[in-house]
């Protein structure tokens, strides 16, 4: 694993809203093909720290770097069209439009097919059946024609990821895949993202610890705007300052 | 002194618009609606008082009936046309209230008439003072106090009460001044209406000076607008800042380029809203 | 449309047969339906589709008519087609300055900006008198159109006229349903529904919503061209808030849910007004008053009550409700 080279890099990350500063000096490297998760306190930057490494916000100081590319402070659509895919702790989706016209929107953009004035949509039998492939992969095959605000909530969590992995990012960013969701459906979803985050690199913040140390090969520890600590999971279940700061105050589930 | 005279114009006329921007801007603030109907509320107001000076012969009188009865009309066009179409999201509730501009609108000249309306000065204010070696009429001095007057007791309402801790906290977080467990439907009633009355008050007052005029609605909301724009969504301050600007922008305008008087202001109003849309004092981006 | 093409061309057939079954005055109030519905059909390609309300579309109707007429007065023998063409581009033309700088705003702010940018127009063609004749608007020549084999189609008479807006309006439609059919058009709908997820599953924004207001302006040029080519005269009023509203209403009357909406609404204003202007003179009133209601009670416009009456329903329903809360 360690003779990975680098996917994302973060070096000296600092951030602030309006004086408060919420992340000082982050530090992270993110290996080519490792399931990476970051934890830690609500409060914590967890948040802020994924809306830098997805564009959404510009960081105060230090930079981010994708393959060897600085993407620090690049619009979204920029950095999504480098291969980098992030799914929304809010579900974040076309709402009125179909499972169906949801995913399509996605390939489409994996197609380069954006702006394309020309063809007709509803003629393209290709990216019909690529999106039904990807549909019927996901389960959401039954619900293809419903309007996306008529799911229910765990549906609309599945159509969440699948709008994140359709576009074949190579980094998948996912804000707490299974926040709100019951025991069933976090089993499931479980299995679904390492289903479709094969061969891919994931970095997910989590804040259910059963689905951090099932699904991630490394941890890192955010406290107070710093990486506490970064390792296996057995290292962070091991480490005592992680235990000080953060697990051994409350318990795992309790952890939001 | 031309420019001390055109000065005072300047003000005068600033500080109406910002009785009429005041409630334009603190109900966009909270409500996030820009309630076009807003200046078919100070066409009424004129009109009001001119029906009131015919029946009574009390301008005074007018000053009291106008709000309150514009002030009614709002809080039931917020209870029952706002709020049922809330739910379809802004761009329905801003159609809806530019249906209702319209339709005022044609009512007023419906009841009263499609021509201006004379409303003469009451006595006592009628007549002019010296002022800076010229004279100045009595009257405008009077649009003057009052809404310097309306202005302190809204900022006082606003800084030092419950109530106006309530309504700044609602501009600025909504969501969070409900989950206070303060009723925000309430609130927003109040500022709708009060706003709506604050607007037919302007009404009142400006009509012995402007006419009471079925087009004057239309000619005050453009300037609202660019009010509100430059000085910010839902800021009371960025508003009266701006009316004083637009007041002497348009009283110098006339003066030295009267063709482009208009072309300025709508110059001015799209150079914020591409440099900075939050204005000059809005804290909303 | 696919399912009965022998429907649609009879359709089609029946519109080229108007001019025989109708009066002139009939004929003109025909010919104006179809410019104004151009217009509004194209006003909803931007709120009913992709989410923007625009309260200054009037702008590049306004641009389109004034471009054909300047082509026509300073272009000496220009074929009438031609400036017509020109217009359209100019007035796309001004909706890509226009949206350049509208399109990174929302709601009411770019509501606002874009009556700005409107009202900025209609004063330049106020004030601008050597090329705009102010107040008086220009007067538009418009030559007969002079076919290859050289028979001579004039332009005086209504129904030729009618023959030509109509054979323009058709096209523009066709060719405005084709383009939401496309992966375009769909981007176009993504904005209306939640721009911020469609920036990051890799969507430009920002050239998105441009193109479709520069799309939407072209198509209103095309109807401005037809309005100022129609009324040989081209006004500042063109360009003016009441028009900007009026397809407001327009489309809002007709519904914003479906491509054709707009069209039904532009002609059931179009024959109202014709009516109620006729039996009072405070006809805005009821207009105004019809259009409360209609927001209140039926916000989906006649076709949305149609749809509702007889229990038939499209597919995916555009409604131009912004997903999110607004800001800058």
């Amino acid at each position: 694993m360690s003779a990975q080279p680098a996917a994302l890099e973060l070096r000296g990350i600092a951030h602030d809203f309006s004086g408060l500063q919420v992340l000082s000096g982050i530090d992270l490297t993110i290996r080519e093909g490792e399931r990476h998760a970051i934890i830690g306190p609500n409060g914590a930057g967890k948040s802020t720290l994924f809306n830098i490494m997805t564009g959404r916000y510009t960081p105060r100081a230090g930079r981010v770097v994708y393959r060897g590319r600085d993407i620090t402070g690049a619009s979204p659509h920029r950095i999504a069209r480098l291969g980098i895919g992030r799914s929304f702790q809010i579900i974040n989706i076309f709402p009125r439009l179909t499972v169906f016209e949801n995913v399509r929107s996605a390939v489409l953009s994996r197609r380069g097919r954006r702006l394309d004035a020309w063809r007709r949509l509803d003629r393209d039998a290709a990216i019909a059946r690529e999106t039904d492939e990807l549909l019927a992969t996901l389960r959401l095959a039954a619900r293809r024609d419903t309007p996306a605000s008529e799911l229910s909530y765990g549906e609309q969590r599945e159509l969440e990821l699948a709008l994140t992995v359709a576009v074949q990012p190579q980094l998948v960013l996912l804000d707490e895949p299974t926040a709100g969701l019951n025991s069933d459906d976090t089993r499931r979803a479980i299995d679904l993202i390492r289903r479709v985050t094969e061969g891919r690199t994931l970095v997910m913040v989590e804040h259910d610890m059963d689905v951090v140390f099932t699904l991630a090969d490394r941890v890192s520890v955010i406290y107070y705007g710093r990486v506490l600590a970064t390792g296996t999971c057995d290292e962070i279940r091991a480490n005592a300052e992680v235990k000080r700061a953060y697990l051994g105050r409350k318990s795992s589930a309790a952890a939001s | 002194m031309i420019y001390a005279t055109q000065a005072l114009h300047g003000v005068v006329y600033g500080m109406l618009l910002f009785l009429v921007s005041s409630g334009l801007t603190l109900v966009f603030g909270m409500m996030g609606i820009l309630n076009i109907a807003h200046a078919a509320f100070y066409m009424l107001g004129a009109y009001v008082a001119y029906s009131t000076v015919r029946l009574t012969g009390s301008f005074w009188l007018s000053l009291l009936v106008a709000p309150i009865v514009v002030g009614v009309l709002g809080a039931l066009v917020e209870r029952f046309f706002l709020r049922r179409t809330h739910a379809f999201g802004h761009a329905y509730e801003l159609l809806l209230t530019f249906g209702l501009f319209f339709m005022f609108g044609e009512a007023i000249r419906w009841v009263w008439g499609n021509y201006p309306l004379q409303i003469p000065v009451p006595s006592g204010l009628s007549g002019s003072v010296p002022f800076m070696g010229g004279q100045y009429p009595v009257y405008r001095l009077f649009i003057l106090a009052v809404s310097v007057v309306i202005c302190a007791v809204m900022g006082l309402v606003l800084l030092r009460t419950r109530v106006g801790i309530v309504i700044r906290s609602a501009v600025s977080d909504a969501e969070m001044v409900s989950a206070l467990g303060i009723n925000t439907p309430l609130v927003s009633l109040g500022v709708f209406s009060v706003g709506s009355a604050l607007a037919a008050l302007a009404g009142v007052i400006a009509a012995p000076f402007l006419q009471a005029d079925p087009s004057m609605g239309a000619a005050i909301l453009t300037d609202a607008f660019v009010v509100i724009v430059i000085g910010g969504f839902g800021s009371l301050l960025g508003a009266l800042l701006a009316a004083l600007m637009i007041g002497e922008l348009q009283s110098f305008g006339v003066l030295w380029f009267p063709q482009f008087a208009l072309v300025f202001q709508f110059l001015l109003m799209a150079v914020v809203l591409i440099l900075r849309p939050q204005g000059l004092l809005g804290e909303k981006g | 449309m696919s399912r009965a093409p022998w429907l649609g061309a009879l359709a089609v057939a029946a519109l080229y047969a108007v001019p025989w079954m109708l009066d002139t005055v009939r004929l003109r109030m025909v010919i104006e339906i179809l410019y104004f519905g151009l217009f509004a059909v194209s006003f909803n390609l931007l709120f009913g589709y992709a989410g923007l309300l625009s309260f200054g579309h009037a702008a590049s109707f306004g641009v389109g008519g004034y471009a054909v007429g300047l082509v026509l007065k300073h272009v000496a023998g220009v074929p009438l087609v031609v400036a017509m063409a020109l217009g359209a581009l100019a007035g796309a033309l001004a909706g890509l300055l226009i949206g350049a700088f509208c399109v990174r705003l929302r709601g009411t702010y770019f509501a606002l900006l874009t009556l700005a940018f409107s009202q900025f127009l209609n004063a330049i063609a106020l004030k601008w008198r050597d090329v705009t004749r102010g107040d008086d608007g220009l007067t538009v020549a418009v030559p007969d159109i002079t076919l290859p084999g050289g028979t001579v189609i004039r332009m005086a008479s209504a129904a030729n006229f009618y023959w030509l807006a109509l054979t323009i309006v058709l096209l523009s439609l066709w060719a405005a349903w084709r383009f939401t059919r496309t992966p375009l058009g769909n981007a176009g709908v993504l904005m209306r529904e939640n721009d911020e997820r469609a920036a990051f599953l890799g969507y430009n924004v920002f050239a998105t919503k441009l193109i479709m207001f520069t799309v939407a302006s072209g198509f209103a040029a095309v109807a401005g061209v037809l309005f100022a080519t129609f009324q040989r005269l081209i006004s500042p009023a063109a360009l003016d808030l009441p028009i900007g509203t009026e397809v407001v209403f327009m489309a809002v009357l007709g519904g914003t849910g479906a491509f054709l909406g707009p069209f039904l609404g532009a002609a059931v204003y179009i024959v109202v007004q014709d009516w109620l202007s006729k039996t009072s003179e405070h006809w805005p009133f009821f207009m105004g008053l019809a259009f409360v209601l209609m927001i209140l009670f039926a916000h989906t416009g006649l076709v949305g009550l149609l749809g509702a009456l007889t229990g038939w329903r499209r597919g995916p329903v555009p409604q131009a409700t912004p997903a999110r809360p607004e800001t800058a």
